[in-house]
């Protein structure tokens, strides 16, 4: 019931920004702009790479406001621009070993975010070791995969959101979430 | 319930159990099966604590200019409308503007032409009068 109210909040509000409201599109903003940087940089773990497609998203809402129809919920459309930029940028920069080098920089400073906040530095070490071995296993899936992972799991979708995010049929994500978690199971099974 | 692996809806029901979204039926029927089943039970297990293992792929905090960095992006795209379309558009009015003015101020009118004409007549005619009188003045037959 929650969740039924809050999506139809979200159109609700993204009909007002499209009457010219920017507060309902800073409202907006706060509601998704974690969950759009976290998907982004789980699929590209790189925090400004990440940051900077995640404004693009929130940037192509803002733009296209005037033409906005509530057709399909808010979040499944916020995920599709997502999703769409971060397939091309990983397309576009698929060659760049530079890329690599700088990726890892940024993903320790993430990391150190992500870790100093255990108690001891035992704590610490598993966590990051834990992180780096999650991390690498959702790096190794295919683009396609790694995204309809990464909203079954972490966003919770249903598969006909994950199905319009990816511009696919509904058997076809079962198909890539099956497969991708096959793979998960089985690179992150000597962790149990 | 038949095996996962032999079940045709066994990936899905593999994927909602883990993400929990298996109704309490569906559940109870699964777990009843996996008490007996070895291979369905690993399966489950493996499943289960991939799921839970994703928990430690966290992800930073979102940086606190975030949003500065997102508004002053939507100014300067909007700054760049104006100065795409409408820029141009204000020193060109202004000229045609300035140009429309400067011409009528230069036309010269009509009607005015018509005074100055008659006031040359009338100082000729009173030029050549005078010079008659000088000349008549001049004359023999006058002096005498």
């Amino acid at each position: 019931m929650e969740a039924v109210a809050a999506l139809e909040r979200d159109a609700e509000l993204m009909l007002r920004v499209r009457e010219g409201d920017e507060t309902s599109f800073a409202l907006l903003l706060e509601r998704h702009r974690r969950p759009v940087v976290h998907f982004l940089y789980r699929m590209i773990p790189n925090q400004a790479v990440s940051e900077e497609l995640a404004q693009e998203v929130f940037l192509r809402v803002y733009r296209s406001r005037e033409k906005y129809e509530p057709t399909a919920k808010f979040s499944t459309w916020l995920f599709r621009i997502a999703t769409h930029l971060a397939l091309n940028w990983i397309r576009d920069n698929k060659n760049e070993k530079k890329q690599e080098s700088l990726s890892d920089e940024l993903i320790d400073g993430a990391e150190r975010q992500i870790t100093d906040a255990e108690p001891t530095v035992e704590a610490r070490m598993l966590r990051q070791a834990k992180f780096d071995e999650v991390r690498r296993a959702v790096e190794a899936l295919p683009e396609k995969q790694r995204a309809a992972v990464l909203m079954h799991k972490y966003e919770g979708f249903e598969y006909t959101q994950i199905a319009r995010a990816l511009s696919c049929s509904e058997s076809a994500v079962k198909s890539l979430l099956f497969r991708a978690y096959e793979s998960l199971r089985g690179r992150l099974a000597h962790m149990a | 319930m038949t095996c996962i692996t032999k079940n045709e809806d066994g990936a899905e029901i593999l994927l909602d159990y883990s993400a929990g979204k298996l109704n309490q039926a569906q559940i109870i029927q699964l777990e009843s099966h996996i008490q007996s089943c070895e291979e369905c039970r690993h399966l489950v297990e493996a499943q289960k604590f991939a799921f839970e293992a994703l928990d430690d792929f966290r992800a930073p905090e979102v940086s606190a200019n975030f949003d500065r960095k997102l508004y002053a992006r939507i100014t300067e795209e909007k700054q760049s409308f104006w100065a795409r379309w409408w820029k141009p558009v204000v020193p060109i009015g202004l000229a045609a503007a300035a140009l429309s003015f400067a011409l009528l101020m230069r036309t010269p009118d009509p009607m005015d032409s018509a005074p100055k004409q008659t006031k040359i007549e009338k100082a000729d005619i009173d030029h050549l009068e005078q010079t008659l009188d000088d000349i008549d003045m001049l004359t023999p037959s006058s002096a005498m």
